[in-house]
């Protein structure tokens, strides 16, 4: 199953670099940008992290491509 | 705590640090087997004390790293193995299939000793060849 976010946008839109957006996650910039690009998804737990951060339901980030 | 957390060491820089600790880790096994080298009990309780340092090692920096990390090597544990084993089978099966082939002229030496040292070597060899590729196509697809 496919899955696509927002997390480029939503980063942007606070002016993070993807390092800010990986010190704030306490993962590594190369996991924000997998994730940004799609091709690695998140745990539940890593994705509620995202979510609590940006101070949205998980679902406004992710959706899924089926 | 906070404070705790920002001096923690991570990413890349932890990678590094483990890489460091198993350096000294396996020179001071060196030293000490070749410091004990008369006393095969010695050299027995130098690696002991070195695996175990190792192993602690290795439970630090697994502990810091983030998901996508630990996936990373997870992937390469299975896909590197099985490359391993897919390359190192044959090789076996060739060299039982011909007890004649000149294996000698591969090894370090044709003493027992050599022989098994060259086996060990290259089972580690394919084994590390493995998991190194595959961890860095699993990165490589994921840029």
């Amino acid at each position: 199953m496919d899955m696509k976010n927002r997390l480029k946008v939503l980063r942007a839109e606070r002016d993070w670099s993807q390092a800010d957006l990986a010190s704030r996650l306490d993962v590594s910039r190369q996991t924000v940008n997998a994730l940004e690009t799609g091709k690695y998804d998140p745990s539940l737990p890593l994705a509620f992290k995202i979510a609590r951060l940006f101070e949205m339901p998980i679902e406004s980030i992710f959706q899924d491509q089926a | 705590m906070a404070a705790m957390r920002s001096a923690r060491i991570t990413g890349p820089a932890r990678t590094l640090a483990y890489f460091g600790l198993a350096t000294v880790i396996g020179a001071a096994l060196l030293g000490g087997a070749y410091l004990l080298k008369e006393s095969l009990a010695g050299v027995f309780v130098v690696a002991a004390l070195a695996m175990a340092a190792v192993l602690a090692a290795s439970f630090w920096w697994w502990r810091g790293v983030d998901e996508a990390v630990r996936e990373a090597h997870k992937a390469a544990w299975f896909w590197g193995g099985l490359i391993a084993v897919a390359v190192a089978t044959p090789m076996l099966l060739l060299i039982a299939a011909a007890p004649d082939a000149q294996v000698e002229a591969w090894a370090l030496g044709d003493d027992p000793y050599s022989l098994i040292t060259t086996g060990v070597l290259g089972c580690l060899t394919v084994q590390i060849v493995g998991y190194s590729v595959a961890w860095a196509a699993w990165w490589l697809k994921r840029r």
